[in-house]
């Protein structure tokens, strides 16, 4: 189990809303914290893959369970 | 059996806008994607991509136009048209890019949603497509728009333009005589311009997947040309000249997504009338059946349904937008955005800069709004037109992002 201090539920949601949600969450958050997102869009995979490189932060954990999409994203 | 002539070229039309599909989902090809990518984080792989397709189609129909003269002149919808309706592109542009972004994707990329079992854009392509129906085939157009349409549209030909191509712009700039030395020099031009534009980006240079689907969904919208505008395409528009009944919408052309959605609206209403089955309702279907094949090879094939009402009414908004914008601009981010842009036309760079504006523009509003929980939409829209530089830093309403 990974912990995380913060947390969004982007299912259901479709581009480019996963990625905004989550680019405002990681702005919020300190160096060393986790981010927990979990999307159902498959473009998500691509669309937060992207957002790291552009925020130079770090995905520790990406997993798909029963077609949801789980990111673990550190902080840098 | 021998098919008729304008069977065979509907069912070639149907392959290509098939592989397209298959293409555009296995890359990713989006063209909302790649407005959002931009804005919001700063990569232009995926806005390399679509510049890139630009580029492939212009040279493809440059090419074309030099082996089999496929005569741009009288497309559908007429690119090239002598009345240049630059407030119809302006507008109908940025309403499409509002609604494409809301809608989570454009025309094209509705379609391979659908095709990836997203039942949201199947609801879109039916709100899309009643809005381009009403549009095209009712007096919904003529009570809204017409008027200030023909108000503000200009007759290029008092002004010694045959047409609204650029070489005909600068052929009148220049006083020149020479229509096809300035058509190939604007058009190699731009070609290397869209080019340049797109291998600047190191996110397109970086990601072989996107240089795949530029060139891919560029090559499309030529083998599109060929189709209609070749030796096989003018065939066909021969014949159906001489046919009593003729089937709709045979002409030269190329891929597109929003005016064929009406036109589907259109088929499904007379499902028995075989002539209502034009080159945009196979070009609808096939880039589907594509998406879904790819989805399903590739196991992404998932159903996705709507969120909340929320989600929904943002869907409905954009679907509706982007029906009465894509039909007001003629053409949605493939059909203006590659399609328009490859005969060089003028008003075609107006609507792919509206769309990619409008766009642009919900995005910030959208993040900005996100963020600021608080702040008004008014708020949100000066403080993002500040962001674009289209109002000064004193105009700022909200701290920048």
């Amino acid at each position: 189990m990974i912990e995380f201090q913060s947390e969004i539920d982007a299912r259901g949601l479709s581009c480019p809303m996963p990625v905004m949600k989550a680019k405002k969450e990681l702005k919020l958050l300190s160096t060393g914290e986790v981010l927990h997102v979990v999307a159902s869009d498959p473009a998500s995979v691509q669309d937060i893959d992207i957002l790291l490189e552009s925020l130079n932060d770090e995905m520790i954990h990406a997993s798909e369970e029963n077609g949801e999409y789980h990111f673990y994203i550190k902080k840098s | 059996m021998q098919l008729e002539i304008t069977t065979v070229v509907l069912l070639l039309s149907f392959i290509v806008a098939l592989i397209m599909g298959a293409v555009a989902n296995k890359t990713n090809f989006c063209t909302m994607g790649a407005v959002s990518d931009w804005v919001n984080m700063g990569d232009t792989g995926r806005m390399g991509a679509w510049m890139l397709s630009i580029g492939v189609a212009i040279a493809g129909v440059l090419l074309l136009q030099y082996i089999f003269e496929i005569p741009l002149a009288s497309t559908f919808p007429p690119y090239l048209t002598s009345n240049f309706g630059w407030l119809r592109y302006l507008l109908g542009g940025f309403m499409f890019g509002i609604g494409m972004t809301l809608a989570s994707g454009c025309g094209n990329k509705t379609m391979v949603n659908i095709g990836g079992g997203n039942l949201k854009s199947l609801v879109v392509l039916a709100v899309a497509g009643v809005f381009a129906y009403l549009m095209t085939k009712t007096s919904f157009y003529e009570l809204l728009f017409h008027g200030w349409v023909s108000a503000t549209t200009i007759d290029l030909t008092a002004y010694e333009m045959p047409n609204q191509s650029l070489g005909s712009a600068l052929l009148v700039v220049f006083g020149s005589s020479n229509n096809e030395l300035f058509h190939w020099l604007v058009g190699l031009l731009l070609m290397c311009f869209f080019f340049f534009i797109a291998f600047r980006s190191k996110d397109l240079r970086s990601t072989p997947h996107n240089i795949t689907g530029g060139v891919g969904i560029g090559l499309a919208i030529v083998a599109g040309w060929y189709i209609t505008g070749g030796s096989l395409g003018q065939e066909a528009i021969e014949t159906v000249e001489w046919l009593d009944e003729r089937p709709v919408g045979v002409g030269v052309q190329s891929y597109t997504f929003i005016n064929p959605m009406g036109e589907t609206v259109s088929y499904l209403m007379d499902p028995m009338n075989t002539l209502l089955i034009t080159f945009g309702v196979v070009a609808i279907l096939g880039v589907i059946t594509g998406s879904f094949i790819a989805s399903i090879f590739s196991r992404r094939f998932k159903f996705i349904w709507f969120y909340n009402t929320e989600d929904m009414l943002k869907h409905l908004i954009g679907a509706a937008l982007m029906g009465i914008g894509g039909v007001l601009g003629m053409g949605c981010t493939i059909g203006q955005g590659i399609t328009g842009v490859s005969t060089l036309s003028i008003g075609s760079l107006l609507v792919l800069g509206s769309i990619i504006f409008g766009s642009m523009l919900t995005m910030k509003v959208m993040y900005y709004k996100m963020v600021y929980e608080e702040a008004s939409f008014i708020e949100s829209l000066i403080t993002s037109l500040v962001d674009l530089n289209l109002l000064t830093e004193k105009f700022r309403k909200l701290e920048k992002l």
